[in-house]
């Protein structure tokens, strides 16, 4: 498709006489709001308080902060060049023992800076004024003085903030306590800087005297008003907590008189609030209105976006530092099956959802976790990109996030939930074991693993470690230790679910484990093993150690030789005085207690525990919330103290599965631990107090201003205080904030900037050079960007004072276009994008210009980068369509940029690439019909045809363009057959011989009677045909023999009553024998019968005669009758034979013949066969063959020429030229593409604006 | 009377101006083709123009003047004084001095003194 130009450009590839024109936008990949930021200075320590402004005479970005240098502050004074370009820096100390409150820069009225600052001597506080250049000379001779004076060196104060006004005359606001400690702002006006007036009031009229107001900013906007914006303190809660918005007034005479003050932010709670207002308005009608968001604590549960479950308990949750991401295990912990709800990871940075894993995701976890496993919380401890679930039955899964994989891990066949056993092991005893707990250690890549053998009657545990870098197919457990010598009941304290912990300690060669006592008043135990040897250390009981908890610990935590853990209060066995936080020195084994400060109570609900980087306890408590324990202070974290720290309307506790992240000082905890459905969600807090952040609303002018709703102005939720600044020549946004890590303060800077335009930076004598390249004989489409710069130094990426640093950087998108100065005015084509692909080449040298070479790639280029466990299933579907999903889900280019037309000869396929990359999937797709994807003109991606018979777009009736021409088969190769072979799409069946389907062992009883066996062959897995039915022992007994006939039958009834699924997977023996209750009965019968039957004494005169005993016999035949049949019982036992049956699929092939070559050549040269899984049939493989064969025939006719460049034309183009010597019209199908564009140097003729194409003759 | 000034010095001798600093010069190409030619302009433009100036005779006060602006390592302005030159005012840098010798009057000084100056502004 030819490239659609402005009509006027479009004639002006037709002069001879060209002004071409290079245009070089460098771009942020995505918004540049929220800022990220960069660290103005990597040694200065406690910066804060930033102030910035544009100054006016220079166009210089000035501005200024604090530092602690020690018993003085300073303020640092940052100016650039008039080009914004980079930072030079000038300090200003202040006098010894003065300390820095806040710092505002306004220019003067004779085009120098003016530094106003607040500071305190510990005596008075101050406002003072220094007047310097604006490259940060004082003036001579020096203006400096003091504007405000108060007595009260921890007075409240506020401000200041100044301005130049528009008749030049200076406005300074501020505020303090009055006499009867209410808060007022207050005014002082000045003509020369020097002189200042008394202060005044402003009235602000309906706020409440007594409550505070403060941060003042004032701005005068382009309309001509003046603002003023502060923050006040709507209302104190009853535990004192404030209450604060962003109020504003106008006023049109520099505040002498104002509006009613008018809220511009809206909050209505504790849980957040805004303070420090500043404002910058780019345009008459658009306006930045920046404040800091207060928020005691962040909170996630079902309801967060990109959270796949319905529910939301905590299992586990461990924070990787280095990449600030937090991982969530969620654990259904409500009543009925414990069943895992997913895998979280959450960026720390914008607190939001980045990826989930559950059993419909991919890669997904076994759906064994969701259906039928034993899920408990509190049992995996993962570290770094490690992430641990295990189900009791044996399962564990670990889920890599750094490639996002999940490997499974089975101590037994599991094959029915689709995991085979794939752990090599011996069970200690033999037996069967559950996972109870594991422990990741990331230092050697171990996941240790606790089994335990669960009968009570004979529990016994045992360790081992399997390596999580090995890659299997088989896995090696590692045995540590085993141990047998706990009793039962106390075994179990270690149990999921139950109680109990245990740690890992590699460094110490230590293994802690806590089993829970309590069960059927069972003592509990802390039992040290060396990891090394699995041997006993030593063991902490109330019988060993009258001073250890008499239930054991619940959980707890080792560093350093102190195990601390928390316990059931009792006060029973001496041991009422045993409260709080128990801490046992294994060196001496000595057991303390240290008790909370902030509640004196028998049980402090300790529960879950972490630590912090420096060695601190951080304890959740039931009941109370969350404390932090420096070995002196308690510190105690929840709504009492931290105003709004639990989400609004939330009931649960957060005090489980703790984590501390120790780059930002935020706690995070879950809620727990009254488990249950309503045990949702976590929260993030900030161990020094609020979260603070610097949020932005957008105002529009209309008739009015309306303001957008407040988004973060800057990642990160310990950086606020933005001080802004416009830039004049852009109307992009400066920001120039404190961002604390730790306690450190350090001020950051980013700009708003959508483009920055390299255009004058191109070195006049060097080539920009863009490429792009159809493969045709993969369907691979490639390009690049090449270009060198002037001003290296301030492109270079190491210099920290340059503000350009950034623009040429690895990974910055560059957007490049070429166009043409036509009657002096500029036309361009449309921009093509690339992203840098290293940090720009360049050399400091003595004597040589420093000079940048920046080299450029295609996005789609970093397609082959993004690996694919595997797609979505595609059943049906178009390949245009497979594409687009396949681009969305993978590479997150949404549908708008993506513009792949309908392909001629496209049919529905059946689809799902595993273990790929998205470059390679995408190419096979489009290969498959001819195509290649590129990433085209303003970075949409589309489809070109790789074709020799398209129709020509640009034809070209003479050379006066072209500069050279030649042919070409340098690539070419002698294959005149190419054979394309695949599986058809249906399956066929195969009949097997016969053999062993399933067997059947079992017994009638006498009252069994006949009854039907439903026989699966081999757990329904396999398909059998003509099943037959070998009976290896019938079913018979005495009784079953004189009771008649014993019969066994194979019904093959599948096909009949089961579904498609189940056909000949199973058949039916129905067995019959007598039922002989008939038998029974009558026997019973006869017996009864028979007592009333006696034996005959007959009576003879002489007296003896024999007893005749009938009656006897009579119930001894009766009693013999009854129980035989009692004891009928049959056993049987019989095989079941079948033919399996398998289905497969026919690979097909066809073949596509250059006649004429193989006739030239006088032999046939075949390819090697291409095996094609996306064709199903014969003609779709001779379709592809025909395909193949057009591309190798028209790869042994190339052409290519070098021409004065042609904007309308790009690769997947066809032209029409003529021949150099003949003049005959040539016919080009244009595969590769190189732009040369060239300015010469002054007085040099060496400049150019050309293309080299290359292509198909056809 | 010396009108000129360099970098705010006037000089006891307004220097010979060589080439014309007003007068822009054309950034083009050209390429042969098979059957015709193409050319490419980028427009005129002073910046990057390179012209001389040069005094017979400097004497030391004067030539310790240029000395100083080099030294300075700092754009200068550059004012032509010349009325008939329309741009009077321009942007330069100079990265060096050339004199032929050291000349031998009393007062001291140097003759045939040439500063190439370099436009970056105008």
């Amino acid at each position: 498709m030819a490239v659609t130009l402005d009509a006027a450009l479009a004639a002006a590839q037709e002069y001879q006489s060209r002004h071409p024109k290079c245009r070089l936008l460098s771009c942020e990949n995505v918004d540049s709001i929220p800022f990220n930021g960069e660290y103005l200075s990597t040694s200065a320590i406690n910066e804060q308080y930033p102030a910035a402004r544009i100054h006016a005479n220079t166009g210089r970005l000035v501005m200024a902060h604090a530092i602690d240098t020690g018993y003085s502050d300073t303020i640092r004074y940052g100016y650039t060049d008039a080009d914004r370009t980079f930072f030079t820096f000038v300090d200003f100390v202040l006098d010894s023992g003065h300390s820095l409150l806040e710092v505002s820069l306004c220019d003067t009225a004779d085009g120098y800076i003016a530094i106003i600052w607040a500071e305190t001597d510990g005596t008075n506080r101050y406002i003072k004024y220094r007047k310097i250049t604006a490259t940060g000379v004082n003036v001579v001779p020096a203006v400096t003085g003091t504007i405000h004076t108060q007595s009260g060196g921890t007075s409240f104060l506020t401000g200041p903030f100044s301005i130049l006004l528009a008749d030049d005359s200076y406005l300074v606001v501020y505020g303090h306590q009055d006499g009867d400690s209410h808060y007022h702002l207050y005014i002082r006006t000045s003509s020369n800087l020097t002189s200042w007036s008394a202060e005044s009031e402003i009235a602000l009229t309906g706020l409440t005297d007594a409550n505070r107001k403060a941060n003042p900013y004032i701005i005068e906007t382009l309309a001509g008003p003046i603002w003023l914006l502060f923050d006040y303190v709507q209302s104190i809660g009853p535990s004192g907590e404030e209450l604060t918005n962003i109020y504003y007034v106008t006023s049109t005479d520099a505040l002498a008189t104002v509006s009613a003050p008018a809220a511009l932010t809206a909050y209505t709670d504790y849980t957040a609030r805004a303070e420090h207002p500043a404002m910058a308005q780019p345009s008459a009608n658009q306006i930045y209105f920046i404040f800091n968001k207060m928020m005691a604590s962040l909170h996630m549960d079902q309801d967060t976006d990109g959270w796949l479950a319905s529910y939301c308990g905590i299992g586990d949750m461990h924070i990787d530092v280095a990449t600030q991401k937090l991982y969530v295990t969620s654990v259904y912990m409500g009543a009925g099956s414990r069943a895992l709800q997913g895998v979280a990871q959450i960026d720390l940075a914008t607190w939001t959802i980045d990826k989930f894993w559950d059993n419909e995701t991919a890669p997904g976890f076994p759906d064994y976790y969701f259906i039928g496993g034993t899920m408990w919380w509190d049992v995996s401890h993962n570290e770094g990109k490690w992430v641990a679930v295990c189900s009791e039955q044996g399962l564990f899964s670990v889920l890599n996030s750094e490639t996002d994989t999940i490997q499974n891990y089975s101590f037994y066949d599991m094959s029915a939930y689709g995991v085979a056993k794939n752990i090599t092991w011996e069970p200690w005893h033999g037996q069967t074991y559950g996972i109870e707990r594991t422990w990741i250690d990331q230092a050697t890549n171990r996941i240790y693993i606790l089994l335990l053998h669960t009968y009570f009657w004979g529990s016994h545990m045992q360790v081992g470690w399997i390596d999580l870098t090995y890659g299997g197919p088989n896995y090696t457990f590692n045995t540590i230790l085993t141990d047998d010598s706990i009793h039962e009941f106390l075994m179990a304290g270690i149990r999921g679910g139950y109680g109990g912990w245990w740690q890992i300690v590699p460094e110490e060669d230590l293994i802690v484990v806590s089993f829970k006592g309590g069960l059927l008043n069972t003592e509990g135990m802390v039992r040290l093993y060396t990891l090394s040897t699995g041997g006993i250390w030593k063991s902490y009981t109330t019988t060993l150690n009258p001073s250890f908890p008499k239930w054991g610990l619940t959980r707890g935590i080792y560093q350093n030789g102190i195990i601390a853990g928390s316990f059931a209060y009792t006060a029973l066995y001496a041991q009422e005085d045993f409260r709080g936080l128990c801490l046992i020195d294994i060196a001496t084994d000595i057991v303390t207690y240290d008790r909370p400060t902030w509640a004196t109570v028998d049980d402090y609900g300790m529960y879950n525990f972490a630590l912090t980087d420096t060695g601190e306890y951080i304890i959740g408590c039931n009941t109370y919330g969350v404390t932090l324990y420096d070995g002196t202070t308690w510190t105690l974290y929840n709504s009492d103290t931290v105003p709004g720290l639990i989400p609004d309307g939330r009931t649960e506790q957060f005090v489980n599965a703790l984590s501390y992240n120790p780059t930002t000082g935020m706690i995070v905890a879950g809620a727990g631990t009254y488990y249950g459905t309503n045990a949702t969600g976590f929260i993030m807090f900030s161990r020094y107090g609020y979260l603070k952040q610097s949020n932005y609303r957008l105002g529009t002018y209309t008739t009015g201003w309306s303001w957008a709703a407040a988004t973060p102005l800057v990642t990160g939720y310990t950086d606020y205080g933005a001080a802004p600044a416009i830039d004049p020549d852009d109307g992009g946004l400066y920001a120039f904030w404190t961002s604390m890590y730790v306690t450190e303060l350090s001020t950051k800077w980013d700009k708003q900037q959508p483009a920055f335009d390299l255009s004058s930076y191109i070195l006049r004598g060097t080539n920009v050079t863009r490429t792009s390249r159809i493969d045709p004989t993969s369907g691979n489409w490639d390009s690049s960007l090449d270009f060198t710069a002037s001003h290296g130094h301030l492109f270079d990426p190491s210099n920290d004072s340059s503000l350009l640093r950034q623009y040429l950087s690895r990974g910055r998108k560059i957007t490049v276009q070429f166009g043409e100065a036509v009657s002096g005015i500029s036309y361009w084509e449309p921009p093509r994008h690339f992203v840098v692909t290293d940090d720009p080449v360049m050399v400091y040298k003595k004597g040589d210009y420093p000079t940048v070479h920046v080299s450029a790639e295609t996005p789609r280029r970093r397609w082959d980068q993004i690996h694919i466990v595997s797609t979505d299933t595609f059943s049906g579907v178009l390949p245009e369509e497979i594409i687009r999903t396949l681009l969305l889900d993978h590479a997150g280019i949404p549908n708008s940029q993506v513009s792949l037309g309908t392909w001629d000869n496209t049919i529905t396929l059946d689809y799902q690439g595993v273990d790929t990359n998205l470059g390679e999937v995408v190419d096979q797709i489009a290969f498959r019909f001819g195509y290649a994807i590129r990433d085209g003109e303003s970075g949409i991606i589309e489809a070109i045809k790789i074709t020799d018979s398209a129709a020509v777009s640009r034809t070209y009736t003479d050379s006066t363009k072209v500069i050279n021409g030649t042919p070409k088969s340098t690539d070419a190769d002698f294959v005149n057959r190419w054979t394309v072979e695949c599986e058809e799409r249906s399956f066929i069946e195969i009949i097997l011989p016969e053999e062993l389907a399933a067997e059947l062992m079992a017994s009638h009883r006498w009252n069994t009677g006949t009854k039907s066996y439903v026989i699966y062959y081999t757990q329904g897995s396999k398909i059998y045909r003509n099943p037959r039915l070998e009976v290896v022992q019938s079913v018979t007994s005495l009784a079953f023999q004189l009771a008649g006939n014993c019969s066994e039958t194979l019904l093959d009834i599948s096909r009949l009553e089961g579904t498609p699924e189940t056909w000949d997977t199973y058949c039916v023996i129905r067995v019959s024998s007598p039922d002989l209750t008939p038998a029974f009965i009558a026997a019973l019968a006869g017996l009864v019968a028979a007592y009333f039957y006696p034996d005959w004494a007959p009576q003879a005169p002489s007296g003896v005669l024999p007893t005749y005993r009938v009656g006897s016999y009579l119930c001894a035949f009766f009693i013999f009758m009854a129980l035989n049949i009692l004891g009928s019982t049959g056993n049987f036992a019989y095989r079941i034979h079948g033919q399996p049956v398998s289905k497969v699929r026919r690979t097909v092939s066809a073949s596509a013949d250059d006649a004429e070559s193989q006739t030239r050549m006088g032999q046939i040269i075949a390819d090697t066969p291409m095996n094609d899984p996306l064709c199903g049939s014969a003609p779709e493989c001779q379709t592809v063959a025909n395909f193949l064969k057009m591309v190798g025939m028209a790869e042994r006719k190339r052409w290519g020429c070098e021409k004065v460049a042609d904007l309308r034309v790009e690769e997947g183009d066809t032209i029409s030229l003529p021949h150099p010597f003949t003049g005959n019209a040539l016919t080009v199908y244009l595969t590769d593409m190189k732009y040369i564009y060239q300015m010469p140097k002054i007085g040099d003729e060496n400049g150019q604006f050309t293309q080299e194409v290359e292509g198909w003759r056809l | 009377m010396p009108v000129m000034t360099l970098g705010g010095q006037s000089f006891a001798t307004d220097p010979k101006i060589q080439g014309s600093p007003d007068v822009p010069v054309r950034i083009s190409a050209s390429v042969e083709t098979l059957t015709s030619v193409a050319f490419f302009s980028w427009g005129t433009t002073r910046i990057g123009k390179t012209f001389p100036i040069l005094w017979d005779f400097l004497n030391e006060t004067d030539f310790q003047k240029l000395v100083t602006l080099l030294n300075a390592d700092a754009a200068v302005t550059f004012y032509t004084g010349v009325e008939s030159i329309t741009v009077q005012m321009l942007n330069v840098e100079s990265s060096y001095i050339e004199d032929v010798y050291k000349s031998v009057t009393v007062a001291g000084g140097r003759k045939d003194v040439k500063v190439p100056l370099l436009i970056i502004g105008v």
